[in-house]
């Protein structure tokens, strides 16, 4: 319907399963860049908020567009 | 600026943008480079290598591809009607013009939204969405020809924001090309979506972070009534004083703008309005509801005359408040009769500093003798100095800059910023290192880099890079110690 799965409750470990309908792959890179920017160690609050690509990947929830699985060549299960 | 390209670079690029499918609109000719070579920061201009006209924002996805792989700079600019220098081009690099990609190409009147291209002007906006009694809040004065895109990629102000908000807050969703050449969906319909807020992030990028290929823009309902009045006072610091009474008093306007003598007497040379004869002019603006509106209207009227205003016009229609607006609007071209040219400001103060920083500005211009004009945003705080000078005569332009950076430097002091609306690009990159100290300026590199790993988005624009800081001497200098004292300087 073109929403979002999050209102005002914020994702945390609840929602990053549906994270990976929500966004496109190179999105997620972008939110993983943009936290890599600010904590290149990867300290803060990890696992949340925002999942790995393996993770979607795993859940096969990534979104496929024009018939073609995006990157393929992740590990997946 | 104008570094002359290798020649097989050049084939290179022109090459990779003849591969872009459907063709795409590409001007590599010398004389018709000309046109693009600077925006509306016109001490500075650059030649690209090549102009791309992109229709689409498949186009723009192949070409930041492209572009990424040969390593060429990217700038991204709409109308060019940038204030900073942010749309000068690249000498070794592509300028990408988003003016074609220009349609609306949805008005939601339920969700009150608007879904544009990139290149589409401003007040077209609004002209779509009147049928719908909708309109488009933000109006930097530029608004006519001033695209979308660009009022995003500077966060765009005008002289509603102050009870409206900037272009960051009336933007709910945004697509995007990265420095890699992906799409980015970034916000959405909905008024908060999960994830990093990246659409914020976008909002005052200056073309470093990506290339903005659509907009979803918030629409608002146009007020039922709008009252606009006049005041005039007898002194600069009074008519300052009156602005942080309104707001004090618990009004929020819809624009309050000041003016003082230098204009006043330039407009009326210019225009000949009839305006009362003052040191200080405030423009006050509010709207709403009928019955609220009157009532603002009077609480208003009261504050200003017991602010010591000498003389209150208000506008008994929509003919009279055009006229009230004309001497503001049109105050910038009146300017050019004071000296041949001027240079303007665009710094932020807090609102209650507004009387104390106004006194020291003028101050500096006694002490470099040189004339200063100051018509702006007073509700915002947004101060924009006009510092007089004449080109002809040498080292008056050097001197109205090193004036312009004692001004920005005296905004800092009060606790303000060195651009409220304009933008840092080319022009305001020296004072962005007093802005802000060392771990920002690496904090903004390091988000860059997630945006555009390669560096080829508007390379060397908007933020400095800490070893410019450390040469200008301009880094916050904490606990006696110089910052990174490992950075070679000079």
């Amino acid at each position: 319907m073109g929403g979002t799965i999050t209102g005002e409750h914020g994702v945390g470990v609840e929602k990053i399963r549906q994270m990976c309908l929500q966004f496109r792959p190179a999105e997620l890179a972008q939110f993983h860049a943009l936290k890599a920017a600010f904590d290149p160690a990867g300290l803060l609050n990890p696992g949340k908020g925002v999942p790995t690509l393996n993770r979607c990947a795993d859940y096969g929830a990534m979104r496929v567009s024009r018939g073609q699985l995006p990157f393929p060549d992740l590990p997946r299960f | 600026m104008n570094a002359v390209a290798h020649p097989d670079r050049r084939a290179d690029v022109l090459a990779a943008l003849a591969s872009v499918r459907p063709a795409l609109a590409v001007v590599a000719e010398p004389e018709r480079l000309a046109a693009f070579e600077t925006d509306a920061y016109i001490q500075h201009r650059a030649t690209p290598l090549a102009v791309a006209l992109p229709d689409s924002e498949d186009q723009v996805r192949q070409i930041a591809r492209a572009l990424e792989r040969l390593g060429v700079a990217l700038v991204s600019r709409g109308a060019g009607t940038g204030l900073s220098g942010g749309a000068i081009p690249d000498p070794d690099g592509v300028l990408l013009v988003c003016t074609r990609m220009r349609r609306v190409l949805a008005v939601d009147a339920i969700a009150r939204l608007a879904t544009v291209e990139p290149g589409v002007a401003n007040a077209r906006v609004t002209e779509a969405a009147a049928p719908a009694g909708l309109y488009f809040a933000p109006d930097p004065s530029s608004q006519v020809v001033s695209s979308i895109g660009g009022n995003i990629a500077e966060n765009a102000g005008g002289v509603h924001c102050l009870k409206y908000g900037l272009t960051v807050h009336n933007v709910v969703g945004l697509r995007v090309i990265d420095g890699e050449g992906d799409l980015l969906e970034l916000g959405g319909e909905a008024l908060d979506s999960p994830g990093y807020d990246l659409l914020a992030v976008l909002c005052g990028s200056e073309g470093n972070l990506g290339v903005i290929t659509g907009a979803t823009l918030r629409l608002l309902p146009r007020p039922e009534a709008t009252e606009t009045m006049l005041a005039a006072f007898g002194t600069v610091k009074a008519g300052a004083e009156a602005v942080g009474a309104i707001i004090g008093a618990g009004v929020i306007p819809a624009a309050i703008e000041m003016m003082d003598r230098v204009v006043i007497d330039a407009c009326e040379r210019y225009m000949a309005l009839g305006l009362p004869k003052a040191e200080a002019l405030l423009l006050v603006e509010v709207d709403g509801g009928a019955e609220e509106t009157a009532e603002t209207l009077a609480k208003v009227r009261g504050i200003l005359a017991s602010c010591g205003a000498t003389e209150v016009r208000v506008a008994k229609n929509d003919e009279e408040r055009a006229n009230l607006w004309k001497s503001r609007k049109g105050a910038f071209a009146a300017l050019a009769t004071v000296m041949p040219d001027y240079y303007t400001m665009d710094g932020t103060i807090p609102r209650r500093a507004l009387p104390e920083v106004l006194e020291s500005i003028y101050a500096l211009g006694r002490e470099y003798g040189m004339v200063i004009g100051n018509v702006f945003h007073a509700g915002d705080g947004n101060m924009h100095p006009c510092i007089f000078y004449d080109s002809a005569k040498a080292g008056e332009l050097e001197r109205s800059e090193e004036l312009g950076g004692r001004i920005l430097e005296l905004c800092i002091d009060h606790g303000g910023t060195i651009t409220g609306e304009h933008g840092v690009g080319l022009e305001k990159l020296k004072a962005m290192c007093l802005q802000f100290r060392e771990g920002e300026i690496a904090a903004f590199h390091d988000v860059k880099r997630a945006f555009d790993p390669a560096g080829i988005l508007n390379p060397g624009k908007a933020v400095p890079t800490l070893k410019r800081c450390a040469e200008w001497g301009g880094l916050h200098v904490r606990g006696g110690r110089i910052p990174r004292p490992d950075i070679p300087r000079f």
